[in-house]
């Protein structure tokens, strides 16, 4: 099969720009031969916006994630340098080979679309013709996205995968709170284990009411330099219990269910090849019964391991390690974008976030 | 499932289908084939994935005078050869050597038993499994009801008073007895000594993700349901097709023969998953009711006429496959040269039921056969009046949807379109879907979905002991009559499908095989 690529050239009326790049999307299926046709497969529309800087590094994540999915990839580039009217549009197909295969026989198209800032007032109208009708749509918000464009495109995404941590509380919480579409946070996706080790010590039911008592918390963290919101993880974490628990953040100080105060810090710290942003230790202090429960999850030096012990009814259980597998990128983002399950509560701890963070 | 983490308030929005307690999973029979082909590459991946509970170990029990060390030098090898994913991932399989023991016991030893409950209580002090068991037979059957009555008597099996501790739980391997008589033997045997729920039979079929998918196409679209039954379908198919012959187990396939092998459990499982009505609710219950209602909807084949019309069984000889000389059945090693056991089953099946009434079942497996594939095909109705005249070349086929299995999991719609042309020329095409290009996930190997549903005490995927019976009850007159020579065995050679005999079986009615 041919690859086709045609270069398109700005400035003239988008419609005509868009119409050349549904001609190449066509000829790219047309070819001479019946016995060479080729299957091309997706499953989704995925449209990943791009912010400034990191160029290569974004299209060689976006290259891995789509090779893991059949999907039309549509790469959106804002590029200030470029005129205001400027509206290019490259097609091309990533074909892969299947096993016992000599030759590539599954193709998916991707679409590189870069435009001026004026071109990007108009994404929307852009995009929609482009989409492949009856699939999903799963738009991954890049480093520096502009927000203008990303609150277009959400509005007619099923799924946004965005990072908090880099995009900022404030825009990520305003982009949950406006759009009906699953949103998926890398950040928040990265405090799980924490999550699920926490989780663990309760399904102890003796421990529960643990839960209504809680006094205290603290929590360290290796902040992520230059990034949005550095302190992101450690408090997506305190804000999925406030969540859950029913707290409320009242003049940046947090007050469980019983109105009780929380005695909350979060500590910056350092450890040798830590990854940036990541917690590194949580102890919570409760009462049960008018006796201390103190459960404590630390990461281990090498950072291979979560160390997990929980004091309670008395005595100190054994501690447990959880092995922690470090996830590139490109997994936490192909999973995201291609997860169906997604939970629903990432919406409602942006806000508390927001809110928590708001008050002074 | 009833779990203490469904209470738990921080388990909000995280998925409860995948949480498994604590637990130590003990393999019986973990120096042989199927520990090492087939369960701990099993483990492995639900490591590598994250799908083992934090607190998780596996013990091994055999004969063979291995130590802790031995065994995870065995075990990394067994990973290395077997599993899906390599290589090896080191990280993962540190953490999950260091929870691996082992215990030397004979099987009929009850002091064995008292080492192994005592090296489970140590193995809840240091990895927190908190006496959550999971206690899985990779064992001759023979031994099965020897194990089990020795786990009970080392008070291993008890269903504790609290509700809310673990309940230990027991997987038994196949064959589930050999007829009907020595099912219910086996399973009154197991039921004096376990409670049902207790009790999860493995049909590694039910693993696959294909096959689950069958229940996701069936009862998660609604465009198929008014479609599937007797108004529409005109026939039904089912192949479990391999290319392999018994690969050096003449010793067990003299004993046991295809039908036993693969009718009575795989193929008798495909047939249910198709037919069967909606569950009420995706539990294992309500799940496993509706397979054994189509269980008894079978007309049984039990008057030799009817026997002789509607079976067929064959033993494959000589032949080429793939290209290769193979031998005959009666030529492999520890096989008799007057062998009468088959090696391959064809049935016309009839389910007396208002949705399947008058639509024939064609059931066929065999080994050596062209190719491996299993596969379920639904023949729609031809057209009550053809429109259109078909291309020169062309066949005017009914529509067929075709759910692959295995291997290349998918599924096909054969439909009529247009030729692009001036005049109306119609050609068959399909509509194809396959798992490997539609999702980029890998998809697990059906022992680790089996493995982690067995340790979370999910049996929705697993044989109820009145499933057993009523397909041994189906099973048991056609083997009996082919016992006593009532039929006769038909040979085919190696690599063909079969003995014409099988194809006459469909054509007798007008209908014809899908060869895949």
């Amino acid at each position: 099969m041919t690859v086709a690529a045609r270069q398109l050239r700005p400035p003239r009326p988008l419609s005509e720009t868009l119409r050349d790049i549904e001609s190449s999307l066509e000829s790219l299926w047309a070819n001479d031969s019946p016995d060479q046709a080729q299957a091309h497969a997706y499953t989704m529309n995925l449209i990943a916006v791009r912010g400034q800087g990191q160029k290569r590094e974004f299209l060689e994540l976006i290259e891995e994630v789509s090779a893991q999915l059949a999907s039309r990839t549509t790469i959106v580039d804002v590029d200030p340098e470029l005129d205001a009217w400027a509206f290019n549009g490259d097609v091309s197909a990533v074909c892969r080979v299947q096993p016992g295969e000599s030759r590539p026989s599954v193709c998916a198209e991707r679409l590189e679309l870069s435009m001026g800032a004026s071109t990007a007032k108009r994404i929307r109208s852009i995009l929609v013709p482009l989409l492949e009708a009856q699939l999903p749509t799963v738009l991954y918000v890049g480093l520096g996205a502009p927000a203008s464009v990303v609150g277009a495109i959400a509005r007619t995404a099923d799924r946004i995968v965005l990072d908090s941590a880099l995009y900022g509380l404030s825009r990520s919480a305003q982009l949950a709170a406006n759009t009906d579409a699953c949103v998926h946070d890398l950040a928040f996706t990265r405090v799980r284990h924490f999550r699920e080790m926490l989780a663990r010590f309760f399904d102890d039911p003796r421990l529960l009411p643990a839960l209504s008592a809680i006094r205290s918390l603290e929590v360290s963290y290796v902040p992520t330099p230059d990034a949005a919101w550095p302190s992101a993880q450690a408090e997506l974490l305190i804000s999925w219990l406030g969540v859950t628990l029913g707290w409320q953040a009242e003049l940046g100080e947090l007050f469980e269910a019983s109105g009780l105060q929380l005695d909350v810090t979060l500590t910056p710290c350092s450890r040798r090849e830590a990854e940036a942003g990541s917690l590194e230790t949580l102890t919570l202090e409760a009462e049960l019964d008018e006796a201390p429960v103190v459960a404590r999850i630390e990461r281990a030096d090498d950072g291979s391991h979560l160390l997990c012990s929980l004091d309670a009814f008395g005595e100190a259980r054994p501690s447990h390690q959880f092995l922690v597998r470090h996830r590139r990128l490109e997994e936490l983002v192909t999973h995201a974008v291609s997860d169906v399950v997604t939970d629903p509560l990432v919406g409602r701890v942006l806000r508390f976030a927001h809110d928590w963070a708001r008050t002074p | 499932m009833d779990s203490a983490a469904s209470s738990n308030p921080l388990r909000a929005g995280m998925s409860h289908e995948l949480a498994v307690d604590p637990n130590v999973l003990v393999i019986f029979g973990a120096t042989g084939d199927l520990t090492a082909r087939k369960l701990m590459p099993g483990i492995y991946n639900l490591a590598r994935n994250r799908l083992l509970p934090a607190s998780f170990a596996l013990l091994g029990v055999g004969r063979r005078a291995w130590d802790d060390g031995s065994f995870r030098e065995h075990m990394r090898e067994a990973v290395a050869r077997f599993s899906r994913a390599k290589p090896i991932d080191q990280a993962v399989w540190d953490d999950l050597a260091a929870r691996l023991g082992y215990v030397q016991a004979s099987f009929d030893d009850p002091a064995g038993y008292e080492r192994l409950k005592a090296r489970l209580d140590e193995t809840d002090k240091s990895f927190g499994t908190s006496g959550g068991r999971t206690f899985y037979l990779a064992v001759p059957p023979s031994e099965t009801r020897l194990i089990v009555r020795n786990l009970k008597r080392a008070e291993l099996v008890e269903l504790p008073s609290d509700a809310r501790a673990p309940r230990p739980r027991v997987i038994v391997e196949k064959p589930f007895g050999f007829d009907l008589e020595s099912a219910r033997e086996l399973n009154r045997d197991l039921s004096s000594e376990l409670d049902e729920s207790q009790i999860f039979r493995i049909d590694h079929y039910l693993g696959k993700e294909t096959v689950q998918n069958l229940l996701v196409l069936r009862f998660g679209n609604s465009i198929f349901e008014p479609i599937w039954s007797r108004s529409h379908v005109s026939y039904v198919e089912i192949t479990v097709a391999e290319h392999i012959g018994i690969e050096g187990r003449g010793r067990f396939y003299e004993e046991t023969g295809l039908l036993r092998d693969v009718v009575q459990n795989h193929a008798l499982q495909l047939l249910s998953l198709v037919a069967m009505e909606a569950p009420v609710a995706w539990d294992a219950d309500a799940v496993r009711n509706e397979k054994v209602k189509v269980l008894r909807t079978l007309r049984p084949l039990k008057d030799i006429t009817t026997l002789r019309q509607s079976s067929v069984r064959g033993q494959y000889a000589r032949g080429l496959v793939r290209g290769d000389e193979v031998p005959g059945y009666r030529e492999e090693p520890d096989v008799s040269p007057e062998s009468s056991v088959e090696t391959f089953v064809a049935l016309h099946m009839q389910l007396d039921s208002w949705r399947w009434g008058g639509v024939p079942f064609y059931l066929r497996a065999g080994k050596r056969l062209p190719k491996r594939v299993t596969e379920i095909a639904l023949h729609f109705n031809a057209l009550p009046h053809p429109l259109f005249f078909a291309a020169p070349g062309a066949s005017s086929r009914p529509n067929t949807l075709i759910l692959r299995i295995q291997p290349d999991e998918g599924i096909a719609l054969r439909f009529a379109s247009k030729i692009p042309g001036q005049t109306i020329a119609i050609r068959e095409v399909a509509m194809d879907f396959r798992y490997g290009t539609a999702f980029g996930t890998e998809a697990p190997e059906a022992y680790e979905r089996l493995l982690l549903d067995a340790m979370r005490g999910d049996a929705t995927l697993f044989t109820r002991h009145d499933e057993v019976e009523a397909q041994w009850a189906y099973v048991d007159p056609i083997q009996r009559a082919w016992r006593e020579q009532a039929l006769p065995l038909l040979t085919y050679p190696a690599g063909t499908w079969g003995p014409p005999e099988a194809h006459e079986l469909l054509a007798r009615q007008g209908h014809g095989w899908n060869n895949p």
